[in-house]
């Protein structure tokens, strides 16, 4: 083989995405948040921001038992976590799995598509809007925190 | 075997379908760089040939007719516009969770820099109908707070006193 075969490109540099700001302003968001959830316990501390739709209705919105749910989630209590906010802890889980996937993927230098497909935004309203509707059911009470 | 135009601009090859794979996957080459194969007479960009087809996004159908002159460059296709993506994770978040005006506020900013950047370049982004949903969300997520917080205000009444539901 002649010598200039063994040569190796550059790497092609392309601009920062908004992606990469995105993920780093979230990631960095996300980190501070669970460490103060992580020492202050949600039912006991009162300087979380309170569900103002809870407040003025009394039903629970989607969100609602979210911060319980992460603070038992944080202290490894899986199953505490589903009864607060059965969405918040499935919806974490598959964002992991997505994660996983994607990690596995890009590692193997395969193809990766979008990271959330516009698919998968309108399949979390509908599920969002179901589980708004059961929860306020008091046959389906144990999805309410 | 390929020879490929480094992002230096210089020559880099040839090499076997592996290996040229390999540098696509460490981002050396992409579907805009000039490679010539073995037997072909033209450089094309490394996008348009058929054997690299599954490493790019699929390029956009020819047109038929007179060829506008596009900024898009081959192999590439319009994404979804990032902006109207965020609009409509906020716009969820405003319409189905709390806090609504925080959510709210900024799915409409996000859906209406998505939506005007998909109507200023439509050759390069789609995702018109997650901003249009993001705003819609938004905006049903601000006004239902609104309409919530005036009854409760008019009435004087919050939610233990109307008897929906007891906690």
């Amino acid at each position: 083989m002649p010598a200039e075969s063994q040569a190796i490109p550059p790497k092609i540099r392309t601009a920062p995405s908004l992606t990469w700001f995105a993920v780093t302003v979230c990631s960095a968001a996300i980190v501070g948040a669970g460490a103060v959830l992580y020492f202050f316990n949600p039912s006991t501390h009162g300087f979380y921001p309170v569900c103002e739709f809870h407040e003025l209705t009394g039903l629970n919105c989607p969100g609602c038992g979210g911060t319980r749910a992460a603070y038992e989630l944080l202290h490894g209590h899986v199953s505490r976590a589903l009864h607060d906010n059965a969405l918040l802890v499935l919806s974490l889980a598959a964002l992991a799995g997505r994660s996983a996937w994607f990690a596995m993927r890009k590692g193997r230098n395969q193809p990766v598509p979008v990271f959330l497909p516009p698919k998968g935004l309108w399949a979390f309203l509908v599920v969002a809007i179901v589980f708004i509707v059961l929860r306020n059911l008091p046959a389906f009470s144990f999805l309410s925190p | 075997m390929y020879r490929i135009v480094g992002a230096d601009g210089k020559l880099y090859g040839p090499v076997t379908v592996e290996q040229l794979k390999q540098w696509i996957g460490e981002g050396r080459a992409n579907a805009q760089t000039q490679t010539l194969a073995d037997g072909a007479t033209e450089w094309k960009p490394l996008g348009a040939l058929p054997e690299f087809a599954g490493h790019f996004a699929p390029p956009v159908p020819p047109v038929i007719g007179p060829l506008r002159p596009s900024p898009l460059a081959a192999g590439q296709r319009p994404r979804t516009n990032p902006f109207a993506m965020a609009g409509m994770i906020f716009g969820i978040l405003a319409f189905a969770c709390c806090p609504k005006v925080l959510f709210g506020v900024l799915g409409l900013i996000f859906s209406l820099i998505g939506l005007s950047q998909i109507n200023r370049h439509p050759e390069h982004y789609e995702g018109r109908g997650l901003a249009i949903a993001g705003l819609v969300l938004s905006i049903a997520g601000l006004l239902l707070f609104v309409g919530l917080l005036i009854l409760a205000l008019a009435t004087g009444h919050f939610y233990y006193n109307w008897g929906i539901r007891r906690f």
